[in-house]
């Protein structure tokens, strides 16, 4: 499955559509419903392919690894919660399952609402938004780009949901934490790439008569950030298998509370945004001069790492997680 | 004295086979420990040697080798379980870790059928201690760089050279030495691999104090020695290869009882996090950090088993794993030293003197057995394909 995507999404995605992002669009979209990527997480008789986080967090991770200019992963987690509502849903779940319908996705959780951000917003894409348990439909919006120059956003504003699914205890919790283990996922996987350009131009570029990569100082501190971005990838793998074997769990009506499957979940975001920033920004040290143009591509890795590692923080943020890793020790 | 670690490997379920164990350990060595002059001593040498000895008596050696050998043939997954619960039951490590954990697989794989019935026995039964010569003075990153030569005589090799940080030399009766038998080959070339007899009148050890105050590592001095023929382990000149492999054939458990020992020290050092404040919140911090650090070694090191198990060559995975192991375990007892505060100039408790030995010992971890410097070369160099300096 990781082969696979990486061939997809190096083929039909490369850096060129990223960049591209204000006007991707919807042909992209049906060709990445085609993969059957959005429906992963929804069952089978449903329509979806019926698998769990351990296989999402692979395409997560493709999906940053490749900038991809759509909001995969916001779909992929709001799809199985539209399935509870399926009576009402029918038609909009097929338009998304067959890639008639992307949907832009508000960022919930903050404070202020004016502080929240549509992403992978455009006038063709329905916004979707979870308030409390509710999971509430708005009208699109266009979006434009901002930072991070490969995905479309459009700042939130009030208006009247079109639409409204009250979703059970349950069901929110685990939105909220597919949301968040897919986009560290999706994070490490950006800053992996980041790495990817800085140990290619390490091996390249010469000065003093030799590759800047055979220098100890660039080499250890490229090291340092694979080990930081595999053991995010690690601890990001041992989360989803344990959200998996809670739903299981859950499913055969053995409904203990995991109290290791949200351990796993912050300790995996916390390794994802320390580890993906730093390397991120390594990346750009390791190009040199290069590495501060806006022709090198390097930065619009580090723009995609820095706007997911902002919505998780904004969550929950660093010195939070530590403090919730503490207590639940 | 029954062998029941042995009958115990017969049960058909994992499970059942820990929970064998860790009943069957604890009460060993809760015996073994009580019938000590001044009860348990886990530092002290003679102590874990007699915990090693009273362990390979009850079958707890060999788990790997082939039953011809009078090994348990135990697959890597019941090793592993072993590996742990040993460590969980609060045993230190034995004295012989080298002619377990190196020479004998080594001997399994490279020796000849007389080799390995003059020495697989007396390492089952834990009577000869094996020490690894390897460094020395001139040779340490460097390993290929050794000096240390041997000569061709009738009948075999003298053997004149200088090794250092051999550890538990002064307690071994063997050692196994990698000796420069071609001087006009390439350095990695001309290396042979062999097999010493530390009782021979050439042979002088001198131990090292180091700077916990004990001296575990030794300098040894080779002098005219004469090695036989059959004290050759592969070819003539093949010794590099055999080195390499050597240090491979742990990789699937080695870590296993030092992760276990960090987080039971994790959960010791969890005890003196108190108070309210600034300073109380970052110790929580760095505490919860290495909590962490402590999920992800256990994942590492559940990769490494399987890579193992599936036969896979060793690959610098293994190179992270020690980095990451050394450098938490020494920012743990870096934390444990802070939190422990003055009184770590005269240590009185246990518990005291445990941490701050533990603390001394552990800026040893990120220089032996390749220093985190060599790690990090190999990661770039292996991982990422980055240049040789």
């Amino acid at each position: 499955m990781r082969d696979a995507a990486e061939r997809f999404l190096a083929k039909r995605h490369p850096r060129t559509v990223a960049r591209q992002a204000g006007q991707a669009g919807e042909a992209l979209w049906h060709d990445i419903a085609e993969q059957g990527w959005p429906a992963m997480l929804v069952p089978e008789a449903q329509g979806g392919l019926g698998l769990g986080m351990r296989e999402a967090v692979i395409i997560a991770h493709a999906a940053g690894r490749h900038l991809l200019s759509v909001p995969l992963v916001a779909n992929m987690v709001v799809l199985p919660s539209l399935c509870t509502d399926h009576a009402r849903l029918q038609d909009e779940l097929a338009a998304i399952i067959s890639g008639e319908l992307c949907h832009a996705w508000a960022d919930n959780g903050l404070d202020r609402a004016e502080d929240a951000w549509i992403e992978g917003a455009a006038s063709l894409r329905p916004i979707w938004r979870l308030q409390g348990a509710d999971l509430q439909k708005f009208a699109p919006k266009p979006g434009g780009l901002g930072l991070d120059a490969t995905q479309a956003i459009a700042r939130w504003c009030d208006q009247e949901p079109q639409f409204q699914l009250t979703l059970q205890h349950d069901e929110v919790a685990r939105l909220i934490e597919r949301l968040r283990l897919l986009r560290a996922a999706e994070l490490t996987g950006a800053a992996t790439a980041a790495l990817d350009l800085a140990v290619e131009y390490a091996r390249e570029r010469e000065q003093f008569g030799r590759p800047i990569g055979a220098n100890q100082a660039v080499k250890h501190s490229l090291a340092d950030c694979w080990m930081a971005l595999d053991e995010a990838s690690l601890a990001i793998e041992a989360a989803a298998d344990e959200m998996d074997e809670k739903s299981m769990r859950t499913a055969s009506g053995r409904s203990e509370d995991s109290a290791s499957a949200a351990l796993a979940l912050d300790m995996a975001q916390w390794l994802a945004v320390d580890g993906g920033r730093r390397a991120a920004q390594r990346a750009v040290q390791t190009h040199g001069a290069l590495g501060i143009t806006w022709e090198c591509d390097v930065h619009l890795y580090l723009k995609r790492v820095l706007r997911l590692a902002a919505i998780l923080e904004a969550q929950c943020g660093q010195a939070d997680l530590l403090e919730k890793v503490w207590q639940q020790h | 004295m029954t062998q029941w670690i042995r009958e115990l490997a017969g049960i058909e379920d994992d499970a059942a086979f820990r929970a064998g164990l860790r009943e069957g350990l604890a009460r060993a060595y809760d015996e073994f420990s009580r019938a000590w002059p001044g009860g348990a001593a886990p530092r002290d040498l003679d102590f874990r040697r007699g915990w090693e000895n009273l362990l390979c008596e009850q079958g707890g050696a060999g788990l790997g080798w082939p039953r011809e050998y009078g090994g348990l043939a135990l697959p890597l997954t019941r090793q592993a379980i072993f590996h742990e619960e040993h460590a969980r039951c609060g045993a230190p490590l034995g004295v012989n870790l080298i002619g377990h954990g190196i020479l004998a697989p080594t001997l399994l794989h490279f020796g000849t059928e007389a080799q390995r019935a003059r020495f697989l026995p007396c390492i089952l039964s834990n009577q000869e201690v094996w020490c690894q010569g390897y460094s020395e003075p001139g040779s340490g990153s460097d390993l290929a760089s050794v000096r240390t030569r041997a000569e061709r005589v009738t009948g075999g090799w003298r053997l004149n050279g200088h090794k250092i940080w051999t550890s538990f030399a002064d307690r071994a009766q063997w050692c196994f030495v990698l000796a420069r038998t071609d001087p006009d080959a390439a350095k990695h070339r001309g290396l042979s691999f062999l097999l010493v007899s530390m009782q021979n009148a050439g042979v002088r050890v001198e131990p090292i104090r180091q700077l916990t105050g004990d001296a575990e590592f030794c300098e040894v001095f080779f002098e005219d020695v004469f090695v036989p023929e059959q004290a050759l382990v592969g070819a003539e000149h093949g010794g590099w290869r055999i080195a390499m492999a050597a240090a491979s054939f742990e990789r699937g458990t080695y870590f296993i009882p030092r992760l276990v020992r960090f987080s039971q020290e994790l959960q010791t050092v969890r005890q003196l996090v108190r108070g309210e404040g600034a300073q109380a919140a970052a110790w929580r911090q760095r505490w919860a950090r290495l909590a962490i650090d402590s999920h992800v070694l256990a994942l590492k090191s559940q990769r490494a088993l399987a890579a193992a198990e599936r036969g896979d060559p060793p690959g610098p995975e293994g190179s992270s794993t020690k980095v990451h192991w050394s450098e938490s375990h020494q920012r743990l007892l870096e934390l444990a030293m802070e939190l422990l505060g003055p009184s770590i100039s005269q240590p009185e408790t246990p518990l005291e003197r445990e941490l701050v030995h533990a603390y001394l010992w552990s800026r040893a971890e990120t220089i032996l057995a390749g220093t985190s410097e060599i790690q990090r070369n190999i990661i770039a160099e292996q991982m990422l394909g980055l240049p040789k300096g």
